[in-house]
């Protein structure tokens, strides 16, 4: 069966001054894929995500999402098409309901603009209501308690329910593919197991979708994931099965040094 | 049982709404300095009160919410009221009137200032110079053309919008503090080129601006036996209800929520999809719109303004009444005009001194409170909505 | 006029106006590196600093000195000004500045913009006949009694006095470059300008530093005051709102953060101001206006100034 690729790039440079962050980055995502991407602290996994969602305008090479050249495009211009992403931080508004930091995910999808909310306060309910029904049924599927704290303040939460907010607010547009950065950053190995079946969640909710993430922790990386890409000094150094990439010697080499038997270190 | 708590709550609101607004007339009426150091002991006492008794005062509280249409009704109908009630209670009626009066036209510029700033985060340090444009533009075109108030009006809310524009957009690409530093700057400009430019009186001002004529009714009559001061009134509380409509609606929606989260976290933002640029450049428009509205009204109430009517002083009010209130709250922002626009006048012991304490005002508001007086309260954007849970 | 002694004089005049706003914009550069706030109390502060000169010299009884102990007292005077200053700065600055500067970089705008307002309003109505102009008495004339009192070259007339000016504030600068670059303090302040988590692990202490820095800021101001009250003759309360505005917008145009940036930009800005005030019609008067829009321009094209400040955001 031949696999329909959503997303690639064409040889991505991206240039800091005189520092390559990212040089020669050949990717490819393929439909209905969990994707993911290891390198080592500064290898330019981040970089990569804020090149193809916008944050950085590549200093060469491009890109194509669905067949369209999205290069040197802003943000907002690119997750309209159909992406959505999480944050290394998790970045939420504290002050801000859970289910206003789940409902501007919604944004480009909503029809209301300043006339409605003007005048047809009707229509804007009826919709702020169709949202706030797929938002409770996210909420659901990750944890049921949140359901009841949709008008609490997230900064109240614990860390990982902004996470499943940060999430939600990422599935609730029914993106064709979202990017999760570092998700597991910042959990314990308890939180994160939970992480690693809220994905697995994120994927039977969303069956069309494609998922990449970029990861530290092996362990996620391992369970979760179809195929994985990584990366060192910014540029492409393995591609495969997780099995196959962490048995790769370049890899080991990135992540341990030369000389170094690690055969134990990937086990997952 | 459940008709008697109806009526129960209803009766609650009533009471309290009275209580405060027959006690705002005997402010109004007593002259000396002591009822204001009355009130505040009374506040203090209030404040202890409600730390001991909380299940009354929440009690209190949840009354207006579940009758808030309720109560916001009964002050409507009490602030039309105002002018004829307070002729009865208090002697200097007709200058509370004209306080009263430009609280609220500060109240409508503080809404526009508060749209940008506290529910957008753009920081716009000229304000006053916005309020000066749409005086300006209604002055020039009441004195020079003969335009009437119904053309006059909106136009000056246009320019100060048309003006906003053509300064903000160039200057978009500046980061938050530099953005501020800019529209500090134009501030200072502004009010440097009105002083010496002589079509628009330099330093001297316009004068004799025509007074407001409505479809032929002429603003300077005195209505009911009253003062023309009463015709002002009741069209500043007409904008102003219509402002906070209007605010009210836009923050209890997509917008509100989208500009919130641009205030918050504009990267964020960007990232699900929302063109930053474009909101902010929508926010500047609307909230200059009412800033200018604010200064157009003024001129014609006053028929003379001048330059030191819009300086960096008075942009710095109008921040303070945002930041005093709390950013981003309606009420708040009213709260905030009233507090600092009519209790000073009580003070006229002190009005050498008013300018420091607003200075003062400021530093101390950021320091120990910045998020200001009124708490915050979720968006919740219709009960019917928040219910079903 | 020749040209030639048209352009030397718009020149000269611009000189004498940078310095003071290079000092002014040099604290301003060093809040903003050390504390992460936009000072706009600074402004008041410099005046503050002409008034207290001025009452100094009133009560040191200048005028009635004579020979050397006349130039010990005025040596005494800028000393005592720009210590008094100082003290001042690094007062404000733990009362009202260090507590706002944690948050966002528009909130000690604001707060610091009440603060100078409150400074002024307070000069205003404390200081005996505090809201009329003063007159600044003038120091540098009895230096030259019996001598012509000015030169003249191509044209222009140049008066000791201002040369003299002229001296200090290179003098000042060089100092003050020396110090920043060269000694084991002003390396303190520089770490502390760039990282100061870092520094704080690298054992300076922070808190002093900052003292320090608002210290040297403010005497600096005080500094910039007397040379402008000496050059104008004339000082009121409200005159620091516009140097204020001015030291500023000199900061970010030579890049904020950066001292010889905030040099050049001092001097960029009164020079903008001296041409437009010599070849435009009525450009006295419309001088500020000019050198705003300049520096608007620069905000608009290249924020991080003439030198360069680093600007990034991370995602």
């Amino acid at each position: 069966m031949e696999k329909k690729t959503i997303l690639y790039t064409e040889d991505i440079e991206m240039r800091f001054g005189g520092l390559y962050a990212l040089k020669n980055v050949n990717i490819k995502i393929y439909e209905n894929e969990i994707l993911g991407m290891i390198g080592p602290n500064g290898s330019g996994k981040t970089t990569f995500f804020n090149v193809i969602t916008g944050f950085y305008k590549p200093t060469g090479g491009n890109f194509y999402f669905l067949g369209e050249r999205l290069t040197g495009k802003e943000p907002y211009d690119i997750m309209i098409r159909g992406l959505s992403r999480t944050y290394q931080t998790s970045r939420v508004c504290f002050d801000l309901t859970v289910l206003d930091n789940i409902l501007i995910g919604t944004h480009f999808v909503q029809k209301s603009r300043y006339f409605d909310a003007l005048f047809n306060r009707k229509k804007l309910y009826k919709e702020i209501e169709y949202y706030k029904e797929k938002a409770v049924h996210l909420l659901k599927i990750f944890n049921p308690d949140l359901v009841n704290k949709l008008f609490v303040r997230v900064g109240s939460l614990p860390f990982i329910d902004r996470r499943r907010v940060e999430i939600s607010r990422a599935m609730i547009s029914e993106p064709k593919l979202i990017l999760l950065d570092e998700p597991s950053a910042g959990m314990n190995a308890d939180e994160t197991k939970e992480l690693m079946d809220d994905i697995g969640k994120v994927r039977s909710e969303m069956k069309n979708a494609t998922i990449f993430i970029i990861e530290h922790d092996m362990k996620v990386i391992g369970t979760v994931t179809e195929r994985v890409y990584a990366l060192n000094f910014g540029q492409v150094i393995a591609e495969g099965t997780y099995k196959e990439v962490s048995n790769n010697i370049d890899v080991k080499e990135a992540y341990f040094g030369k000389e170094l038997d690690n055969e134990n270190r990937f086990a997952a | 049982m459940m008709k008697k708590n109806r009526f129960f709550d209803k009766f609650i609101v009533a009471l309290v709404e009275l209580i405060v607004y027959f006690y705002i007339m005997i402010f109004f009426r007593v002259e000396s300095v002591w009822i204001l150091i009355i009130t505040v002991i009374l506040l203090g006492v209030i404040f202890y009160l409600s730390k001991k008794f909380k299940k009354t005062f929440e009690l209190i509280n949840d009354s207006f919410t579940k009758n808030s249409k309720f109560a916001t009704f009964l002050i409507v109908i009490l602030m039309i009221a105002f002018p004829f009630v307070s002729k009865l209670i208090v002697p200097l009626y007709i200058y509370w009137l004209l306080i009263t009066i430009q609280t609220f036209i500060f109240a409508i510029v503080a809404l526009g200032l508060n749209f940008q700033a506290g529910t957008t985060g753009v920081m716009n340090l000229s304000s006053a110079a916005f309020y000066g444009v749409g005086a300006y533009t209604a002055g020039y075109l009441a004195l020079h053309y003969k335009l009437p108030a119904i053309l006059t009006i909106p136009l000056g809310g246009i320019a100060a919008s048309i003006f906003g524009l053509l300064l903000f957009i160039p200057i978009f690409r500046a980061r938050g503090q530099y953005f501020a530093l800019i529209t500090l700057a134009f501030g200072y400009m502004f009010v440097l080129s009105l002083n010496n430019l002589n079509f628009v009186g330099g330093p001297q001002g316009l004068k004799n601006i025509p007074p407001i004529n409505l479809f032929g009714y002429n603003f300077q009559k005195a209505p009911f036996g009253t003062h023309f001061y009463v015709n002002y009134y009741y069209l500043v509380l007409i904008i102003l209800l219509i402002a906070l409509l209007i605010f009210q609606r836009l923050y209890n929606s997509w917008i509100g929520l989208t500009l919130n989260y641009i205030r918050d976290d504009e990267p964020a933002a960007k990232g699900c999809g929302v063109s930053t640029n474009k909101w902010k450049l929508m926010t500047l428009l609307i909230g200059n719109f009412f800033m200018g509205i604010g200064g157009a009204i003024y001129a014609h109430m006053i028929g003379f303004i001048s330059p030191p009517n819009f300086t960096l002083t008075i942009s710095l009010l109008i921040i303070s009444i945002v930041l005093l209130g709390g950013s981003d709250n309606i009420i708040g922002v009213l709260v905030g005009a009233f507090i600092l626009v009519l209790i000073p006048e009580k003070l006229r012991v002190i009005t050498e001194y008013r300018v420091m304490l607003y200075g003062l005002l400021i530093v101390l508001i950021l320091i120990f409170r910045p998020k200001g007086l009124i708490p915050f309260k979720e968006r919740i954007y219709d009960k019917v909505i928040a219910k079903e849970n | 006029m020749s040209g030639f002694a048209v352009i030397l004089q718009i020149l000269f005049n611009g000189i004498m106006l940078g310095i003071q706003y290079s000092m002014i914009a040099v604290g301003f550069t060093l809040f903003r590196g050390v504390l992460n706030v936009l000072n706009f109390s600074h402004g008041d502060v410099f005046m503050v600093g002409a008034f207290i000169s001025m009452t100094l010299m009133g009560a040191f009884g200048v005028m009635s000195a004579a020979g050397l102990s006349y130039i010990g007292l005025i040596i005494v005077i800028f000393i005592l000004s720009m210590i008094l200053l100082g003290i001042i700065g690094v007062i404000f600055e733990r009362l009202a500045v260090k507590p706002v500067s944690k948050g966002p970089v528009t909130m000690s705008l604001l707060a610091t913009l009440g603060l100078g307002i409150a400074i002024r309003e307070a000069v205003r109505l404390f200081y005996p006949r505090g809201g009329e102009s003063k007159k600044f008495p003038e120091l540098f004339h009895k230096l030259f009694e019996g001598t012509k009192g000015a030169f003249e070259f191509s044209g222009v007339i140049f008066r000791y006095e201002n040369i003299l000016f002229l001296i200090i504030g290179v003098a000042v600068v060089l100092i003050l470059a020396f110090f920043i670059n060269k000694t084991k303090m002003g390396l303190a302040i520089r770490a502390v300008a760039q990282d100061a988590e870092c520094a704080l692990m690298m054992g300076v202490n922070k808190d002093f530093i900052i003292d320090l820095t608002f210290f040297i800021g403010s005497a600096l101001a005080a500094l910039a005051a007397i040379l402008y009250g000496l050059y104008y003759n004339t000082i009121v309360f409200d005159m620091g709102a516009l140097m204020g505005v001015i030291g500023l917008s000199a900061a970010v145009v030579g890049g904020l953060g950066n001292i010889y940036g905030a040099i050049i930009g001092g001097f960029v800005f009164s020079l903008t101001e001296a041409l437009s005030a010599a070849l435009i019609p009525r450009g006295s008067e419309f001088m500020d206006v000019v050198a705003f829009a300049v520096v608007i321009l620069f905000l608009i094209f290249r924020p991080s100034g003439i030198l360069g400040e680093k600007v990034f955001e991370r995602v």
